[in-house]
């Protein structure tokens, strides 16, 4: 975890991070990896078990990882998805701030559903505000007033109320990540706590054989005024990006051409 | 010896009827010489394409399962309280 510990502006700490585990799927990975047992537990679940020869093997058997020279392309760009992931254009805490506002226009969405049966079509006018007062502006009379003024309408001051109680309670939950020097593994915490969240509603919801007639009235009712609102339906995110299964630009020297030719394919050039 | 001389590049060459290898002079024995490096530089990528094309597909499906696994690795040390 000290890649996490230690932050994402050291770039070169993503870089390291990403490069061990891809050591720690080859055979000949030194045993101060700190990767190997997870990587074996990783792969275990998929009924990838290694062998006594320090290779994966299944029902189809795990081709032999590239050379270091060879994927490091690969580990670099990873590096920077990492970073871009998590800072955001702007650097900073982009990636925690994004889902803030995500969950909190979700949370207030989902509470008038619940509550009204309707959602005020303004509702995500007041988030950028809802963001600010969670980031830590000030709270005085004027805060409420302001959500009511933005919101306009009958229910107006009922959504206000609901937006200042959501309001608080993320901004005494986000207090310590966002005006303390804390590490990036405590907003990750965080975020994981968002996407759990965003998982738990759509178990919630999710329409199934069986289910009865009011929960998947529910269910469409929701998606429904999600969507006239303008709102998108909370989904769980992955905390690091995920890659596409596709080739790799794979960038050469001479030796690192060698190395693949001698370490990896021994037997196609005989 | 003058940077341009035939007789260097004859040297270059190793072949006594080259006089050029740059195509400077515009000879036809120079473009002969030019395409026939190409078609060989052309024959080797061909040879070594399947190859290269193996490897970009390797590292893809690795990039892919390092991925997922640094995932699977930060929340299993978020579910065991490891950040502190």
């Amino acid at each position: 975890m000290s890649i996490v510990i230690n932050s994402s502006s050291k770039a070169s700490a993503w870089k390291t991070f990403y490069d061990q585990i891809f050591s720690a799927f080859s055979a000949k990975c030194k045993s101060t990896n700190p990767h190997i047992a997870g990587v074996a537990a990783f792969l275990k679940q998929y009924g990838i078990a290694r062998n006594h020869n320090m290779t994966f093997e299944a029902k189809l058997r795990l081709p032999k990882p590239p050379p270091f020279e060879l994927r490091d392309n690969a580990a670099d760009e990873m590096r920077r998805a990492a970073v871009l992931h998590l800072e955001g254009k702007t650097g900073g805490s982009g990636f925690l701030i994004k889902r803030t506002y995500s969950y909190l226009r979700q949370v207030v969405a989902d509470a008038q559903v619940q509550l009204l049966g309707k959602i005020n079509p303004k509702t995500k006018n007041i988030v950028f505000s809802m963001l600010k007062f969670v980031e830590g502006e000030s709270e005085d009379a004027t805060t409420r007033e302001k959500f009511h003024r933005e919101l306009g309408g009958a229910d107006a001051g009922l959504v206000a109320d609901l937006a200042m109680d959501v309001g608080r309670a993320e901004r005494s939950a986000l207090a310590t990540y966002l005006h303390e020097e804390r590490t990036l593994a405590d907003a990750l915490v965080h975020a994981q706590l968002y996407s759990q969240w965003a998982e738990d509603w759509a178990n919630r919801h999710h329409r199934q054989e069986g289910d009865v007639a009011e929960v998947c009235v529910s269910k469409e009712v929701h998606l429904k005024l999600w969507k006239a609102a303008g709102v998108k339906v909370p989904k769980a995110f992955s905390l690091l990006p995920v890659q596409r299964l596709q080739s790799r630009l794979v960038e050469f020297e001479g030796t690192a051409l060698c190395s693949f030719f001698t370490d990896w394919l021994p037997g196609e050039l005989e | 010896m003058p940077r341009n001389s035939s007789a260097t590049k004859r040297k270059l060459t190793g072949d006594p009827t080259v006089d050029s290898i740059t195509g400077g002079t515009g000879r036809r024995v120079t473009s002969t010489v030019t395409r026939g490096a190409r078609e060989g530089l052309l024959e080797s990528a061909r040879c070594f394409m399947p190859f290269l094309k193996k490897l970009s597909d390797l590292i893809g499906i690795y990039t892919l399962l390092v991925g997922l696994y640094a995932n699977f690795y930060i929340l299993s040390q978020l579910a065991a309280g490891c950040p502190s």
